[in-house]
């Protein structure tokens, strides 16, 4: 697939396959088209020529069972300026657990997997950019999800916390989710990625 | 030596920020003709109103000057809870910053935007007795040496009222209560009359012209010796102000500011309210409830977080419904008084609908929740709609039977304004940035009138409200105007929705 707008192509013409529990690290410059396919496949922008699936059927964000599926952190999520660290990542795992027990099980396990535990009282406006950008990766890895996309997951944070990161994502694709990342850090891309995919620019 | 600097530092400001002497007098005229063109006709109808048979019977009843009490007490504990958002001592951001960074005693170096602040409300308050008092002098109740009393005890007010602002501002922990605890004093006041004379806005409410009680000079006496405590106390409340809290409230006001001038009045509105700090220890969030009690709680507990917010939306809400139900009775401006009250419940449904407003964004963005996002929009309405049912009903049942009405239509008509409040806070979240196209020129024989589409668009949802209340005033009548404005709001919401990717 491609996709252009208004005679600019924001990605040229690709093809890409991956079958579940593998880690595919996107690499490209910028303007390449890395955030253009990850919207693409996330349903939030159309390919101009050709298609996308997600395990055989097409992307329709307005489909429950894709967003299921599919969940996605390209740029940060919008956060509630009067909620807790812990209230956030409680809500949204309440949202897709009834289980009291495995809610609470999850947001614990998630809080201690971003090292977030020791800030679970504190309110957003209260937090580092590295710090928001733990919280926003706990949002997205305490729900369920057979593909997860994540755009530079690894922008304004440590050495530490990328590593935190990495372990998470190959825990989830153990347990056999398919995570497409796009990422500008060698580490990242060699403590993860199965598979590396170069996106080249059209101009 | 210190004046000097201080001089130095403005002058600095002033020259890289002033304006030529033709700007200056360009200002001037513009400033001319919008008091000819606009001023001018909307002290005409003030006081077309005011002299009007329904004017007359407010201000000539037995309740004016308690009201005046009430209005004056309601100004005082609103500077207060004002200050802990933006107080009067303020200056622009690096100004502040330079200023406050120095040693410069802060009761020099802020004294000059306070005692402006002071000034302005001064004079507005002091235009309003006046106002009033010619009008009750005109009716014959009164003589001239009325409007100068009542204009001084007018300016008084607003006076003592920048410096209860300062207050806020210097004292935000203590404001809260002390604003509560007026309000409580002003209630119980004018149920028990000895109480009165201790209270000083009631003495502001004794020389309203031809009042019943306190006629004399004591009452000025007294207004007059506050305002002096008051001003004396500035320099003081000036030093204690601390320089984190001040910068931080100049950066926020700056960012609102911005946001205002792009006609983005929700982000404006986010820019400048306070963080929340307290209650983090509550858990909003218990899992294993029914969605809907989840997320009521959770809206309760973030609400409960900013304490100050939630008081001011509660007692706004309880005035709204006070309005609402004298609007349908006789012998009251309809209009004005329906559509003050639509725009006050707009303000308060506002400050209760923080959910609604992030429901709105993740509805606008990438999937977060486990539910879909029309059902996380309705999950989250329902904390907004539960306090104003809660809080407008009542308000409304009890103020009709104050005024011996019957009780029905009232409540009937706040509940639907209640309704239509938080319909019209969704249809706000969703409205999105401005569209481009509402700046294009639009060419008329009466000049580029450009500038009308954006304001309209970003004033719609208070426009709507306060055309909400207005037709519920008129529902006894016919009901068609009210079914009109809630037919125009459903379609504005189901068109937002559909846009809002």
């Amino acid at each position: 697939m491609s996709v252009t707008a208004h005679r600019s192509t924001l990605l040229a013409p690709t093809s890409l396959h991956v079958g579940p529990g593998r880690i595919v690290a996107l690499r490209g410059e910028n303007g390449s088209g890395k955030t253009t396919l990850l919207r693409t496949i996330a349903g939030r922008a159309r390919p101009t020529t050709g298609s996308v699936t997600v395990a055989g059927r097409s992307v329709d964000e307005r489909d429950p069972g894709f967003r299921r599926r599919v969940a996605a952190l390209i740029g940060l999520p919008p956060l509630a300026p009067d909620l807790t660290v812990i209230d956030h990542v409680t809500l949204v795992s309440s949202t897709w657990e009834r289980d009291a027990g495995a809610v609470e099980s999850a947001t614990s396990g998630v809080l201690d997997g971003f090292g977030l535990s020791g800030l679970s009282s504190r309110f957003p406006h209260e937090l580092s950019s590295g710090q928001t950008q733990l919280l926003a990766l706990a949002l997205v890895f305490v729900r369920p999800f057979d593909v997860l996309l994540l755009d530079e997951p690894e922008q304004r944070l440590d050495p530490g916390r990328v590593d935190l990161l990495a372990r998470a994502m190959r825990a989830r694709c153990t347990a056999g989710a398919t995570i497409i990342a796009a990422t500008h850090s060698e580490v990242l891309a060699r403590a993860t990625a199965d598979v590396t995919v170069a996106l080249t620019s059209a101009s | 030596m210190r004046d000097r600097r201080l001089a130095a530092a403005q002058s600095i400001w002033r020259s890289r920020r002033g304006r030529s002497p033709g700007e200056r007098a360009f200002l001037l005229y513009a400033l001319g003709l919008v008091l000819l063109i606009v001023g001018a006709p909307v002290l005409r109808a003030l006081w077309s109103t005011m002299t009007g048979p329904a004017g007359t019977v407010l201000l000539l009843s037995a309740q004016a000057a308690d009201a005046t009490s009430f209005a004056v007490a309601a100004l005082w504990a609103g500077g207060l809870l004002a200050g802990r958002t933006r107080g009067p001592a303020l200056l622009p951001t690096f100004l502040l910053h330079a200023l406050t960074g120095s040693d410069i005693r802060r009761s020099r170096a802020l004294l000059r935007p306070v005692l402006q602040a002071a000034l302005a409300a001064a004079s507005l308050c002091a235009g309003a007795a006046v106002l009033a008092a010619v009008a009750v002098v005109r009716l014959g109740q009164a003589g001239p040496v009325a409007v100068v009393v009542f204009g001084l005890a007018g300016a008084a007010a607003g006076a003592v009222a920048v410096v209860l602002w300062l207050v806020g501002q210097a004292h935000p922990r203590a404001a809260v209560p002390i604003a509560a605890s007026l309000v409580v004093l002003a209630v119980l006041g004018a149920a028990i009359s000895p109480a009165q004379v201790a209270l000083p806005w009631m003495w502001v409410g004794a020389l309203y012209p031809g009042a019943a009680w306190g006629a004399g000079v004591l009452p000025l006496v007294g207004v007059l010796a506050i305002t002096a405590a008051g001003a004396g106390a500035v320099p003081h409340l000036l030093s204690r102000l601390p320089g984190t809290r001040l910068l931080e409230q100049a950066v926020r006001w700056e960012r609102a500011v911005a946001f205002s001038s792009a006609l983005d009045l929700r982000s404006a509105r986010a820019a400048i309210a306070v963080p929340p700090r307290w209650g983090r220890g509550l858990r909003a969030v218990r899992p294993g409830r029914r969605l809907w009690v989840m997320f009521l709680v959770r809206d309760a507990i973030a609400q409960v977080r900013t304490p100050g917010r939630l008081l001011g939306a509660v007692a706004a809400t309880a005035l709204t419904g006070v309005l609402l139900t004298a609007s349908l009775s006789p012998g009251v401006p309809t209009v004005l008084t329906a559509g003050v009250a639509g725009l006050v419940v707009h303000g308060a449904s506002g400050s209760l609908s923080a959910g609604l407003q992030h429901a709105a964004d993740v509805a606008s963005d990438d999937p977060l929740y486990g539910v879909g996002d029309r059902h996380l929009v309705t999950l989250h309405a329902l904390f907004p709609l539960a306090v104003l049912l809660l809080v407008l009903v009542p308000a409304a049942f009890g103020a009709a039977l104050m005024r011996g009405a019957p009780p029905g239509i009232a409540m009937a008509s706040a509940g639907a304004l209640a309704v239509l409040a938080v319909a019209l806070q969704a249809v706000g979240a969703l409205k999105g940035p401005l569209p481009p196209g509402l700046l294009t020129p639009v060419d008329t024989p009466a000049g580029d009138v450009s500038v009308v589409l954006p304001i309209v668009w970003a004033c719609g949802e208070p426009v709507l409200a306060v055309l909400g209340a207005v037709s519920l005033a008129a529902v006894p009548v016919t009901p068609l105007p009210f079914l009109l404005v809630a037919a125009w709001t459903g379609t504005l919401l189901l068109v937002r929705w559909g846009r809002r990717r």
